[in-house]
């Protein structure tokens, strides 16, 4: 139990450390994962690293979690995912009595490297192998978890967890035909694997290819920018979950409207993509065209910036120097492991967890040549200046990138205008285009009929069930 | 429509206590908070002053700046605008500095000298020895200009909050923030009166063997302590009961803010003690200010919105 508890904590400290943004919508869904009712996660898998150790991090302290996934080579990465409950490859049977037990069981029905589409029909045999095993008292719960970055490849991005509505793996089968509610049938099966795709389908992000992703993005970007509407030049930060729910809603139009009316989505897309280079170009984020550069905010922006940075410098300059060693290491090893660019940084984190202690261990003890007993000290204030570099960095990154948007735009108002004519433009033309969808009074802002206003899919209950 | 309209016509206009009461409501919580402050100083003041008739020019001053602080924040109500509304914290700001040295004089006059013994008695009682002491011995001119340079940083460090706090922080928020100053500025002034303490640098003159010698840092330091009054205010130490209280509101609001203060924290508190203004026990007195200020500057603030809120809703009816 101390070990399980041990676990929690390094993965919740290791994932606040890893993302800049860390959020769990629709918690509500795992209220009664507090007991020990059997759950059964399906997830899709954008990354291979963190996707298991997230999930893990958004379930109640007290449920353990066991994952299928493919287990690196590498024996220490093995032995490290197996500790966290990874296992490779579950027999059925195997994991059917891992939820008997009381363990939370995780699945992902989509591969890190993308390509395919979502394969549900393992997690559906496994949950209904359970009930054949439990019988009448079987109760079962099926829960879609979608996972999301809002910026996949590097450290320190946003991350979000988004629990879907749940089956009711009894009140399932009961609302199933005669004949079709016997555990392990092909149709059964089936019938089942497709549920939960549907359900799986409502919480994560679809794309047919890396170009849509890309462009999907890009509108999703403009979409909020516009949104929000003038802004000043230190509010500006966006959280995972605002583009997550853009995105999403962004898609859904995308996907009908590709098949309904490719010429509009075909110039639609067209004028997307040349504002995003227009921007890219300039180096400007969609948001900061709507910045309103007044004297006041600038001033506060500036100070405030000044401040952290003159002040900052000197914790970031001795955490920088007490890590640049094993984090020049860790770069090439997470590289070479990595199955996806995506990846890079999760292994990155994932090494450090490895490396970082080792050193901290070396350069206590060269330390304590000098310093006698007082380099317990050093040792203890050696991951807070690292996290400090780190976030500093970032900082740094930040107010750069909003330098650069105040030296292009602010000296140039025409251009600023005609950058926000077009982001507005585009967006009127994407309600328009969703309006063909929705109806003429409908938005993407409009939750659809399986949304909260939250953007949030509804509970579960059986009443939503088939 | 005409019935409604006579109704309206009948409904008597808002009575003297009603006007009154919504205009009170209009007072900041921090506002009473600090006005009490020095309505407490000039009673204490008056009852003492036939014994000492000393005490009447600090009696005069104190009716002076509560008249004009009340001034101030009857204008503000009356006439409500950005500009009036931010004067009364503007004018506490001021007040800050000079109570620092009114009541910290004055707590010696009303007691008739200090609590240093006690003090650093319970220093000694902790540590075995006062901590002021031991480390004496330890100093070096670099380590004095060093640690003179943190602790005048104090002063940048209070008033870049105080500005950036105002600027960041809104509605509620914002309220919190300035009520939790008022508060904690208040509360360290209450401890200056009933506790007037003058730290280990008047109570241990005799006692130290080693001289602090610093640079130019040092020697402005000194010019104005001495300039504020010397040896006074020890109890609760401000110096960190403020830092704490601006670094813990931080990390609360603006994490990255307060992680790269509370290594200035740390040092802000290790130079109280070693250029000899505070005992340990001042560092924990200010910290439980900050505490308490911290705990309450947003209940009450919440509690106030909601009465403010109440009487809005109770008049609209």
């Amino acid at each position: 139990m101390l070990g399980h508890a041990l676990r929690s904590t390094l993965i919740s400290l290791g994932l606040r450390i890893f993302f800049r943004d860390e959020r769990v919508i629709g918690r509500e869904a795992l209220l009664h994962a507090h007991a020990q009712t059997p759950l059964l996660l399906v997830a899709n898998h954008p990354n291979g690293v963190v996707d298991p150790l997230l999930i893990a991090n958004a379930l109640p302290r007290k449920r353990r979690l066991l994952f299928v996934d493919t287990l690196p080579p590498g024996r220490w990465s093995r032995r490290l995912l197996e500790g966290l409950g990874g296992r490779e490859g579950g027999d059925v049977e195997d994991l059917a009595r891992a939820l008997s037990a009381g363990r939370v069981v995780l699945m992902f029905a989509t591969s890190p490297t993308g390509g395919a589409a979502p394969d549900l029909e393992a997690a559906a045999r496994v949950a209904l192998t359970f009930a054949a095993s439990e019988g009448t008292s079987s109760s079962l719960t099926i829960l879609p978890v979608g996972l999301f970055y809002s910026e996949p490849h590097i450290f320190r991005s946003g991350s979000l967890v988004s629990l879907g509505r749940s089956v009711d793996l009894d009140a399932w089968r009961h609302a199933q035909p005669r004949g079709h509610d016997t555990p392990l049938d092909a149709t059964v099966v089936h019938l089942l694997a497709e549920t939960l795709r549907e359900r799986l389908g409502e919480v994560m992000l679809r794309a047919a290819d890396q170009d849509e992703a890309e462009v999907v993005s890009w509108a999703a970007s403009i979409m909020t920018g516009v949104e929000r509407g003038p802004t000043d030049v230190g509010a500006l930060a966006m959280t995972a979950e605002d583009r997550y729910r853009t995105h999403r809603l962004l898609a859904e139009h995308y996907a009908i409207l590709r098949e309904s009316h490719p010429d509009d989505v075909g110039a639609l897309e067209a004028r997307v993509k040349n504002h995003h280079r227009a921007l890219d170009a300039l180096g400007v984020e969609p948001g900061e065209v709507h910045v309103e550069y007044r004297v006041g905010s600038n001033a506060h922006f500036a100070l405030r910036e000044l401040e952290l940075v003159a002040l900052g410098s000197w914790l970031a300059a001795w955490g920088a120097l007490n890590h640049v060693i094993p984090y020049r290491m860790i770069g090439p090893m997470a590289e070479r492991r990595a199955a996806s660019p995506h990846e890079i940084a999760g292994w990155k984190m994932f090494y450090a967890f490895m490396i970082f202690p080792l050193f901290y261990l070396a350069q206590t003890a060269i330390m304590a040549v000098w310093l006698g007993g007082w380099a317990s000290l050093y040792l203890l204030t050696l991951p807070a200046f690292g996290y400090y570099a780190m976030v500093y960095i970032e900082r740094i990154r930040s107010a750069s990138q909003r330098l650069r948007g105040f030296f292009k735009l602010s000296f140039n108002p025409a251009l600023q205008s005609s950058l926000a004519k077009e982001s507005e433009a585009i967006v009127e033309e994407m309600l328009r285009l969703a309006a063909l969808v929705d109806g003429p009074t409908a938005s993407p802002k409009t939750p659809t009929a399986a949304h909260d206003p939250s953007g949030h899919p509804a509970g579960d209950g059986e009443a939503a069930d088939p | 429509m005409t019935a409604q309209s006579d109704a309206v016509n009948r409904a008597p206009s808002p009575s003297n206590e009603l006007k009154m009461s919504r205009l009170l409501l209009r007072v900041r919580p921090g506002e009473y908070i600090f006005a009490s402050l020095l309505v407490v100083t000039i009673i204490w003041t008056a009852i003492a002053l036939p014994g000492k008739p000393e005490l009447s020019a600090s009696l005069f001053q104190h009716l002076g700046l509560l008249g004009g602080f009340c001034l101030l924040v009857g204008w503000s109500v009356v006439k409500p605008s950005r500009l009036t509304r931010a004067l009364p914290f503007i004018a506490m700001v001021f007040l800050i500095s000079v109570l620092y040295t009114s009541l910290g004089l004055l707590g010696f006059e009303l007691h008739g000298g200090g609590y240093d013994h006690i003090l650093s008695g319970i220093d000694t009682w902790i540590f075995g020895t006062d901590p002021a002491l031991v480390i004496q011995h330890w100093t070096s001119p670099g380590w004095t200009e060093f640690l003179s340079i943190i602790y005048l940083f104090f002063l940048l460090y209070i008033y870049l909050s105080m500005i950036l706090g105002c600027a960041a922080f809104q509605g509620q928020e914002r309220e919190a923030f300035l009520l939790g100053i008022s508060l904690n500025w208040t509360l360290a002034f209450f401890g200056y009166l009933l506790v007037p303490a003058g730290g280990p640098i008047g109570y241990h003159a005799d006692h130290f063997t080693v001289m602090l010698e610093g640079g130019p840092a040092f020697d402005q330091m000194m010019k104005g302590f001495w300039d504020v009054g010397g040896a006074i205010g020890a109890f609760p130490s401000l110096h960190v009961g403020g830092t704490f209280f601006f670094c813990a509101f931080d990390w609360r609001k603006r994490p990255f803010r307060g992680m790269t203060y509370t290594p200035i924290l740390i040092l802000i508190t290790i130079s109280t003690v070693y250029l000899r203004f505070h005992y340990i026990i001042d560092w924990f007195a200010g910290i439980a200010v900050a505490l308490s200020s911290l705990w309450a500057a947003p209940r009450i603030t919440a509690w106030w919105t909601r009465r403010a809120e109440a009487a809005q809703a109770w008049e609209g009816r």
